[in-house]
């Protein structure tokens, strides 16, 4: 669905140069929800300005929706929905009158685009505020309005930038609901975000950006397998910890492993796996465990290993 | 060229649409006019008696100038609109569909001239019952005139909201050349009074020769060059200024 061959874009800040992305390579499936994560100021939006026709590339190649981005960016209107941070509907109009210009912006016969708002209006349980005009909309039956609004023309991709920023955590567990019903559909998607947990849990792949880079790029699965494994760590009386040191040290799942003052910290690959096989051992070499605790790696644990940052801190 | 039309005219209800919705800025854009036309015109009756003061009775030269200064400053703040709507985000919506470019800008300026004509026809309506006396035919030529001026202007305003993308920049752009412009065009005195330089500067500014036609046109006078001067002046502007314009639309400008 999406195709880049190293991107670039470089503004003009004053006499610099400022090298906002810097040679972005990627692929977006079809049907699949991809996620763009990393710090403000990483490249995120403008890498998405790009590919959705709002910003002309300064070097590299794009493919969107079948269709080459700098000889054919009408034909790549035609396909893909937008969905800006600030989001994009009229302040002094209704919410239902916005729908229906968009609709007839992409050639739909009036009745059509009255009809699709409907729909949108009751797929998106906007009823009860679509006819007031949108300046006195809440955040969240805001954003709620700008996701409808890219998605009249029933894009195959729909781009969007930031979608659930400043908004309460039910708006925003709300929205995820609608991204993923538009991933059912067979709508592609693709989203900024610098939420670790949004990425986590609403995107199927996802690429992680500094510095107008890709960094790193997987399922979230398997990004967080590709650091450091899982951390178990086991609860053991103080007399106890070099001889369990001792006995775990030569187990062929065992990474690395360190003596803490009254626990050992284990790392392995599978900690799901590896943890009752541990608990087991333990016992029968009389050393009883008593505490214990198996620790992912989050996003923000592969960001800093790629990285040297935390995402907390730079975002 | 058919799709450019469809999406001008969807573009021009609903830019009408939403300006109707709070239609409090037309009627604000007419108190100024207004107020000259009410406290000062008055004035000119004795003056225009004395011998350069330009022939047609003082309503007759003062009420074309106050046409023109309407649509200098209606149509340079126009511009705030776009400025808005690039940062609220709509412009950037609606520049990522496929409508085209001279459409989104077209829709706007149609609107924009659609309600500078209603505001000259209170204004000339109000003069007509102060004792204004034009020529019919004159007046039809000199709204059509009036029409270009204004789209000339709100298309450089929209230009200049593009290229500053900042509301406070644009108001100061506006008033560091709207006053000296309105001033050197004669609009509330004639030129034909002032001392022989400024009538020279005053030569170089079109808005100049525009006020001149519009006095020309009111009285019936076809044959004054100012008349044709004035056409090709501002269409040649109007034409070069709408180029500049869906050009910067094209580009990236959100």
């Amino acid at each position: 669905m999406i195709e880049t061959r190293q991107l670039c874009k470089t503004f003009k800040a004053g006499k610099q140069n400022v090298e906002a992305v810097r040679g972005v390579n990627m692929t977006v499936q079809k049907g699949e929800i991809f996620g763009f994560l990393g710090p403000n100021g990483a490249g995120k939006t403008t890498t998405m300005r790009m590919l959705s026709t709002l910003l002309q590339p300064s070097g590299g190649e794009a493919t969107v929706a079948g269709y080459d981005l700098r000889r054919d960016p009408a034909q790549v209107r035609q396909k893909i929905g937008y969905v800006a941070q600030g989001g994009g509907s009229e302040p002094s109009m209704t919410g239902r009158e916005n729908l229906v210009l968009q609709g007839r912006l992409f050639f739909m016969p009036a009745a059509d685009a009255r009809q699709r708002a409907s729909e949108l209006i009751t797929a998106l349980e906007m009823d009860t505020f679509a006819d007031r005009i949108v300046k006195t909309y809440s955040g969240g039956q805001r954003r709620r309005m700008d996701l409808a609004l890219g998605m009249v023309h029933r894009p195959a991709l729909l781009f969007l930038d930031e979608p659930t920023t400043a908004l309460d955590p039910q708006s925003r567990l709300h929205l995820w609901e609608e991204v993923r019903r538009l991933r059912q559909s067979g709508t592609t998607v693709f989203l900024t975000t610098h939420y670790l947990d949004e990425a986590d849990a609403l995107c199927d792949r996802l690429a992680i950006m500094d510095h107008g880079q890709i960094v790193a790029e997987g399922t979230p699965a398997e990004l967080k397998r590709q650091v450091a494994g899982d951390v178990i760590t086991l609860g053991l009386a103080v007399e106890m910890l070099p001889q369990g040191e001792n006995l775990l040290h030569g187990q062929s799942f065992v990474r690395e492993i360190h003596t803490r003052t009254d626990s050992l910290q284990v790392y392995v690959e599978r900690g799901e796996e590896v943890l009752p096989v541990i608990l087991r051992l333990l016992d029968s070499a009389q050393l009883p465990v008593q505490t214990v605790a198996l620790a992912r790696p989050s996003l923000d644990d592969v960001f800093l290993r790629m990285t040297g940052r935390s995402l907390r801190e730079s975002a | 060229m058919k799709k450019v039309m469809t999406e001008t005219r969807l573009m021009f209800a609903w830019n009408l649409r939403i300006t109707l919705r709070s239609p409090i800025w037309v009627i604000i854009g007419l108190i100024q006019p207004v107020l000259y036309l009410l406290l000062f015109a008055p004035l000119l009756d004795n003056l225009s008696n004395s011998g350069s003061f330009p022939k047609g009775g003082a309503l007759n030269v003062f009420t074309p100038g106050l046409l023109i200064m309407m649509g200098i400053f209606s149509g340079a703040f126009v511009g705030i609109y776009l400025i808005e709507s690039l940062h609220n985000g709509v412009l950037e919506r609606l520049r990522v569909t496929p409508v085209s470019r001279t459409a989104l800008l077209l829709g706007m300026l149609l609107r924009d001239m659609l309600v500078y004509m209603v505001q000259c026809a209170i204004l000339v309506g109000a003069g007509l019952l102060m004792g204004l006396d034009p020529d019919p035919v004159g007046l039809l030529v000199m709204f059509v005139l009036l029409g270009l001026v204004s789209l000339t202007i709100a298309t450089v305003s929209y230009g200049l909201a593009l290229a500053l993308r900042d509301q406070d920049a644009l108001v100061q752009m506006i008033q560091f050349f709207a006053v000296p412009l309105q001033l050197l065009s004669g609009i509330l005195l004639p030129m034909t009074l002032a001392p022989r330089l400024l009538r020279n500067i005053s030569d170089a500014n079109p808005f100049s020769h525009a006020v001149e036609a519009a006095r020309a046109l009111i009285i019936g006078d076809f044959a004054d060059y100012n008349v044709w001067l004035a056409f090709v002046l501002f269409a040649a502007l109007a034409l070069l200024a709408f180029n500049w314009v869906t050009g910067s639309l094209k580009r990236a400008a959100a």
